[in-house]
């Protein structure tokens, strides 16, 4: 009886002909663990009835097997024994390379100077912990670095807490705030790792080193407003009746329900929101734009919109990595400054050159620049401070 | 015996001892009927390429069990219906879905996301190699990158072969683990092991 009911909503969904009730059955379905084993037994069948409409095609599929095999690899090797099959990952002129400790580096400039870093006596390590802290609406400043689990603090009756593998929770039930906004701001200063919080509307935020954002700790009204500085990917919570809205440098932005990234440094010329799933509003003084997903924003003074952004190269600080494509100097030394906390100090003319690559953020700041160095700059590390040498 | 079954049962013992090329042909044996299962469900290119990956690469860290999987069709499609299945729940209740007549609209439009969660999850398996105690990570490292067979890796390091063959499968364990423990669920791997067709 229910293999049949599964097997024919499947069947509506393969045909896109789901009806608004079948697919409230089908959601149903899916959430009840009681029936996994019949929707495994219809999806298998289903998989067992398929002829296979096409040949291999290799093209497609080879690079994805390549991927596979280098997941648990740390060096990419030359393959000892060359296989036809495997393509090796296709690299354009700027070149780029691979996940893991070691890494290789290319750029177009053919210069190489052979100066080595100085073993500083101290390195710089890469974080390893959150140094993140709230400040209250009354001004009282909570610190998130090595708390263990459990509540943090309360604010008008609305409780925060830490959860085991280090998410803060914002629970919006609290009464005491009577129809007015608090607001409580979480500041995650440069060098500490990112920090993830649920706000009170069920919205998740990953919050970048060097930002703060400020946000109610219940949401009243008809708006959802919070206030972004630096960088921080959202996940907002779906409620048509309170659009999201994001204020930053140079923009506000508009939510439904989606996820998007908002990257407004202090120090950088122009403030970037970038869609990846749902829809956004970004509007300045020059105007509004409506974003698709896959589109970026890059607003300074008017709203330029950028098609077919490279996600993995946005979003690569909340997954662990450095990713630069054609980066110049400047943007590469200020993600390592948000990362490590150092001070920076340029000396000579700044080269045009731009750099490619993905190193493993987990790397000492020396390992990174000794890769850059290969390329024709120069480094001196004391202390906090590097020294770009063209 | 059906020559197909045991070519695939070859395949499937020389992938337990890390060979890529075996790994590489079955691969290609099966992206075929699971392309065009998964094109004919999801209707979206980059959908059915991530679940492709996601499919084998758990075949893939699963080798250590290969030698004894009698099926090995059943056992493939096994885990391509649980990943479809986590799939199904994980994108429908998500609510993402606007219109309900056309379930992966949005999905379609933004593939990118399913792109998102597989670099989340090779990024993890990263790590765990990463973490890997010292003389485990070696050994393992010895076998993947250095292409070394179990006899080859016993006699550089002056081991027995089951030690270094527990080893690997020690490590495989721990990548399992360690995937399983940050939200990437195919838990009915362990019980496959047991319950083949």
């Amino acid at each position: 009886m229910m293999k049949e009911k599964i097997a024919f909503l499947l069947s509506r969904l393969s045909n896109q002909q789901l009806s608004k009730v079948e697919f409230e059955e089908l959601s149903d379905l899916l959430n009840n663990l009681e029936v996994k084993d019949e929707f495994l037994f219809v999806i298998n069948e289903m998989i067992d009835r398929t002829h296979a409409e096409q040949v291999f095609d290799e093209k497609r599929y080879a690079p994805l097997l390549n991927k596979i095999l280098i997941a648990d690899k740390q060096q990419k090797l030359a393959s000892q024994t060359p296989v036809h099959m495997l393509r090796r990952i296709s690299v354009a002129a700027s070149v780029l390379f691979l996940i893991g400790t070691m890494f290789y580096f290319l750029f177009f400039s053919n210069k190489s100077k052979n100066q080595v870093v100085n073993q500083a006596s101290h390195d710089i390590v890469a974080p390893n912990n959150t140094k993140a802290s709230i400040t209250l609406a009354d001004g009282t400043s909570v610190s998130l670095e090595g708390i263990q689990s459990g509540i943090l603090a309360e604010d008008h009756d609305v409780v925060v807490t830490k959860k085991s593998d280090g998410q803060i929770l914002y629970d919006g039930n609290g009464q005491a705030t009577d129809g007015k906004l608090i607001y409580n701001t979480l500041t995650n200063p440069r060098g500490s790792r990112v920090v993830n919080i649920f706000l009170s509307d069920g919205t998740q935020v990953w919050l970048n080193a060097g930002s703060s954002i400020t946000y109610p700790i219940k949401f009243i009204g008809n708006k959802r407003n919070v206030q972004l500085t630096g960088e921080a990917y959202f996940e907002v919570s779906k409620n048509k009746e309170m659009p999201f809205w994001v204020e930053a440098k140079r923009m506000h932005v508009e939510v439904l329900g989606t996820h998007f990234d908002v990257k407004a440094y202090e120090d950088e010329s122009s403030t970037q929101t970038t869609l990846l799933e749902g829809s956004v509003n970004v509007v300045n003084q020059s105007g509004e734009r409506l974003l698709k997903p896959g589109q970026q924003a890059d607003v300074d003074s008017k709203i330029q919109v950028i098609d077919d952004v490279d996600f993995d190269m946005v979003l690569a600080w909340k997954t662990g990595v450095f990713n630069f494509k054609s980066a110049d100097i400047i943007t590469i030394m200020n993600q390592l400054r948000n990362w490590y906390d150092i001070d920076i100090v340029y000396l000579g003319k700044p080269k045009s050159e731009t750099f490619s690559g993905i190193i493993n953020r987990s790397e000492n700041i020396s390992a990174v620049l000794k890769i850059i160095e290969a390329a024709g700059i120069g480094f001196k590390l004391e202390g906090k401070r590097v020294t770009v040498i063209f | 015996m059906d020559s197909l079954l045991s070519h695939q049962r070859n395949l499937f013992l020389q992938i337990e001892q890390g060979n890529e090329e075996a790994f590489a042909e079955l691969y290609a044996l099966y992206v075929p009927v699971l392309s065009s299962f998964l094109t004919s469900l999801t209707h979206s290119s980059s959908i059915t390429d991530e679940l492709i990956q996601d499919t084998f690469l758990q075949v893939w860290l699963n080798r250590d069990k290969l030698s004894t999987i009698v099926h090995p069709k059943a056992w493939i499609f096994k885990i391509a219906t649980h990943i479809t299945y986590n799939f199904l729940r994980r994108k429908i209740t998500e609510r993402k879905i606007l219109d309900h007549s056309d379930v992966f609209s949005l999905t379609t439009q933004v593939g990118v996301e399913e792109s998102y969660y597989t670099r989340q999850l090779f990024h993890a398996v990263s790590e765990a190699v990463n973490q890997l105690t010292p003389q485990r990570k070696k050994i393992y490292l010895m076998s993947r990158e250095g292409g070394l067979t179990i006899p080859e890796i016993a006699q550089k390091l002056g081991l027995s072969h089951s030690t270094v063959k527990n080893t690997l499968v020690t490590s495989l364990e721990y990548i399992r683990n360690y995937l399983k423990s940050n939200g990437f669920n195919i838990s009915m791997l362990s019980i496959l092991f047991l319950k083949t067709l």
